[in-house]
């Protein structure tokens, strides 16, 4: 998996660290913010291709950093981590736009699979987004 | 307060203690899993030509033999929370009662951005009273007291034997927060229940919360 990277948001540094490095030994480029006021500063500054976001952090939580983060860019591909065992938040987060809920703890398999998700998920918008610019440029010539 | 809503307060109690707990032994269980999956991940190169690497093997071991060590305390904290409500009345330690709510409690501090941390001293302080209703009482003063802090804080818990008085004190540093009294007064009648006396010191810069309580209760049907 090739120019791959992700940004893991959790306040439980020991899982986020070997959770890294696991995903790196995968070919992931993955970086790491602490809570949801961090996870918003980065975003803004880099693309992702993921944004894996646990549910229960100091500050904001998994749910209100959801929020930010799509209102500043709604095709981002957000994948949360919920260890609760009610489906409450799981859905609602899906209904603000998450891209998937998974529970935590998860097999490595299942957020790779995702993350590829997330990957062609982007690259279409990427593909359509062009495709949109390329005729919008074609109309104004007056093609 | 009526029998009903005293029971309400208790199924919130123990609700909250409980999810808290299950919450922080979830996450142990998932960095148990990814040192477990690590572990694999290292056999896997290593099958595949890569040298084990014997040093990161020892590390994963020693970490892991952590994590299982920190959920056998919430284990055993929990339980302990468990069995109290086994006796109504029982003489116990104040100190380490106070450092089994402090692990209890320790998520809903984090999510507040608020270090939670006792100040007791090592020596034991006995005390005969209800432990559960006590310990009530105390979660109950420091979740009103977490939401009303909005900035990142130091909260110490200790307890000072004064004579025939204990008192536990709730430090919170800085207060920059606007701490109403009025918020606690829900608490005026299940303190005045186990005859404690709540005092508020709020000013600027800091803040205290003073329980004052019997070290001994000659009868204690009065509870």
């Amino acid at each position: 998996m090739e120019n791959i990277k992700v940004l893991l948001v959790d306040d439980e540094e020991e899982f986020a660290d070997i959770l890294s490095e696991r995903l790196k030994n995968r070919g992931v480029t993955v970086h790491q913010a602490r809570d949801g006021f961090e996870a918003i500063k980065m975003v803004k500054k880099e693309d992702y291709e993921a944004v894996i976001l646990d549910f229960a952090m100091p500050g904001l939580d998994g749910i209100e950093t959801l929020e930010v983060l799509l209102s500043k860019k709604p095709n981002l591909q957000v994948i949360l981590l919920t260890g609760q065992a009610t489906l409450e938040k799981g859905v609602q987060a899906l209904k603000l736009g998450a891209m998937d809920v998974l529970e935590k703890p998860t097999d490595i398999s299942k957020i790779m699979g995702k993350i590829k998700e997330a990957q062609t998920e982007r690259m279409l918008i990427v593909s359509k987004e062009a495709q949109e610019r390329i005729e919008d440029i074609l109309k104004s010539k007056g093609w | 307060m009526s029998v009903e809503n005293s029971l309400q307060q208790q199924f919130t109690f123990v609700e909250k203690i409980t999810a808290g707990v299950t919450h922080d032994m979830n996450n142990v269980l998932a960095v148990i899993n990814e040192y477990s999956g690590l572990l694999e991940d290292q056999i896997y190169l290593a099958e595949n030509g890569a040298q084990l690497n014997l040093d990161k093997l020892q590390s994963i071991s020693e970490r892991l033999s952590n994590q299982v060590v920190r959920g056998r305390n919430l284990m055993k904290s929990l339980n302990k929370f468990a069995h109290e409500t086994d006796q109504n009345v029982s003489a116990f330690d104040l100190n380490e009662m106070l450092e089994n709510l402090i692990l209890l409690c320790n998520r809903f501090a984090l999510a507040q951005q608020i270090e939670l941390k006792s100040n007791s001293t090592n020596s034991k302080i006995v005390i005969v009273h209800k432990a559960f209703a006590l310990k009530q009482l105390v979660f109950n003063v420091l979740i009103t007291l977490f939401e009303q802090i909005n900035s990142p804080s130091e909260i110490l818990v200790s307890s000072i034997p004064n004579g025939s008085q204990t008192k536990i004190v709730i430090e919170l540093h800085p207060n920059s927060s606007t701490l109403s009294i009025d918020n606690f007064s829900i608490f005026d009648e299940s303190a005045e229940k186990l005859s404690v006396l709540i005092e508020y010191h709020f000013s600027d810069a800091d803040a205290s919360i003073d329980l004052l309580l019997p070290n001994n209760f000659n009868n204690p049907q009065d509870l």
